[in-house]
């Protein structure tokens, strides 16, 4: 048991780059901030972010919502919040501040509008989360340049095995209550529960009654999506970049054939911290080619 | 290898904690399972065999006894950040196609992903409205009707001024099917505007 206890220790402490969590740090936020921009250029900040009786779309809040006290404007104000602090996470200033208050500002426009408080923002929140107990925020920081700290390149693998397990029960929850709920997915023939998810109007971008004929590259599209989600913990494992090529197929896959917003684009950024072992060496090799 | 340090056991002995908080929060298949359909599970894995529904047994056990206890100290984090833990993304795809359409005057101006039906479809088509949208299509009592009426009837008379009347129906077809029918209806007319009941259609 102690031996175990050790390895888990040495896992935790074992010192690994700092440049995938920083690239995580730069992108995620950026994400947030393009989504709130998409949005305010649909002007629906006001729809969204307001509550009913102050002309919002949703005829409820949750019951975590705190801010009401602060008038109508009180939705805005958290996306103004929300906007400077992923700038600043992103830009690398003040980061750990910018990161909390960011994910609670993020967090209270979600129970202000839950409709439109998605899967990818919890996701993304938690990555945040755990960004905050790493050293991304020492690498590729405008803070080291106006601090004239020295770039940190290594910090112990602890907040990347945290959000590699996150990930793992992310798509191991998505798989499993896929299979339970509709074992079709692993069906070779009737009409392929993914055709239905993709001809779907509401999200799918294909016609369903011109793709109505196609059976098979559904059903195989169904079995790799449960296989990818169900197999998950290889994410764990020494072989994980290319487990992950299967799932940036995945996600590539999901951009192109449904309308879902940025959840392909965040989920992209995380494997940024899966693929590392493949980019991290192709990075070096680079640099060190352009060095001579 | 140097023998580990205070605070790297520290650190780990944290990693730990949150990776159980996770694990327990949001355990993959339990979370979505409720307890008849578990006790349907030990049922049927014991008339397979006894061992397999002792297994199973225990795993309704472990779920009832610890890890919903686990999952129910760490929902006041889960709610500081909104970051609950049941991940159950795109488990299905919808059994028919429902669509929602806007008629201004009689017209049909907005249909669910209709290009030539497209006014104001980058807004009902955002990320954060589609939701709604889709309830709002499916369900004829949805709670999302009223919040979806009221915005369509103010754009509506934003972009056509001079109309009349505002029809917002729900239409459903079979996957592969062409003809859609009406499932239900608001009505929404000029100059007071009030939203009417759900008219609900019969299938045909």
């Amino acid at each position: 048991m102690m031996g175990l206890w050790r390895g888990f220790v040495a896992a935790c402490a074992r010192p690994v780059d700092t440049r995938p969590l920083a690239v995580l740090r730069i992108l995620l936020p950026l994400c947030v901030v393009l989504d709130l921009a998409r949005v305010a250029s649909l002007g629906l900040l006001d729809d969204f972010f307001r509550t009913w009786e102050h002309g919002g779309l949703s005829t409820f809040s949750g019951d975590h919502w705190l801010l009401g006290s602060l008038g109508p404007h009180a939705g805005l104000l958290l996306v103004g919040v929300l906007g400077v602090c992923m700038l600043l996470v992103s830009s690398g200033l003040a980061v750990r501040p910018a990161l909390l208050l960011g994910v609670l500002a993020y967090a209270q426009l979600g129970h202000l509008y839950p409709p439109g408080d998605r899967g990818i923002d919890r996701i993304i929140r938690v990555a945040l989360l755990v960004l905050l107990f790493s050293r991304s925020h020492r690498r590729w920081a405008l803070g080291n340049r106006l601090g004239g700290r020295t770039p940190e390149e290594t910090e112990p693998a602890a907040p990347q095995l945290v959000l590699l397990w996150f990930l793992v029960l992310v798509y191991m929850a998505a798989g499993t209550s896929k299979l339970i709920q509709q074992p079709d997915w692993l069906a070779w023939s009737g009409t392929p529960v993914l055709y239905r998810v993709l001809t779907d109007p509401m999200a799918g971008a294909f016609d369903h009654v011109a793709w109505s004929g196609v059976g098979l590259p559904f059903f195989i599209g169904g079995w790799v999506t449960i296989l990818y989600e169900v197999g998950a913990p290889m994410l764990l494992t020494r072989w994980r970049h290319w487990w992950g090529t299967i799932g940036i197929a995945l996600h590539v896959g999901i951009a192109l054939t449904m309308h879902l917003g940025m959840f392909s684009v965040g989920m992209l950024c995380l494997y940024v911290v899966v693929m590392a072992d493949a980019w991290l060496p192709a990075l070096d090799r680079w640099q060190a080619r352009r060095r001579g | 290898m140097p023998s580990p340090s205070i605070r790297d056991h520290l650190r780990a002995a944290c990693v730990l904690v949150v990776c159980v908080a996770l694990l327990m929060a949001g355990f993959p298949g339990l979370d979505f399972v409720g307890p008849k359909q578990r006790d349907g599970w030990a049922e049927t894995a014991r008339g397979v065999a006894a061992p397999l529904g002792t297994a199973v047994d225990g795993v309704v056990l472990f779920d009832r006894h610890l890890r919903r206890r686990i999952a129910r100290w760490v929902k006041p984090v889960e709610r500081v950040f909104r970051v609950s833990q049941e991940f159950h993304l795109y488990r299905d795809g919808p059994t028919r196609v429902d669509r929602l359409e806007v008629l201004v005057d009689g017209e049909v101006v907005y249909r669910t992903r209709d290009p030539e039906r497209a006014w104001r479809a980058a807004e009902l088509g955002n990320r954060r409205f589609r939701p709604m949208v889709a309830t709002a299509a499916q369900k004829a009592d949805a709670e999302n009707q009223r919040g979806i009426a009221r915005w369509i009837i103010t754009a509506a008379r934003q972009d056509f001024p001079g109309a009349a009347e505002v029809v917002i129906r729900s239409t459903r077809t079979r996957f592969g099917v062409e003809e859609p029918w009406v499932r239900f209806s608001r009505v929404a007319r000029g100059p007071e505007w009030t939203v009417s009941a759900v008219q609900k259609e019969k299938a045909p």
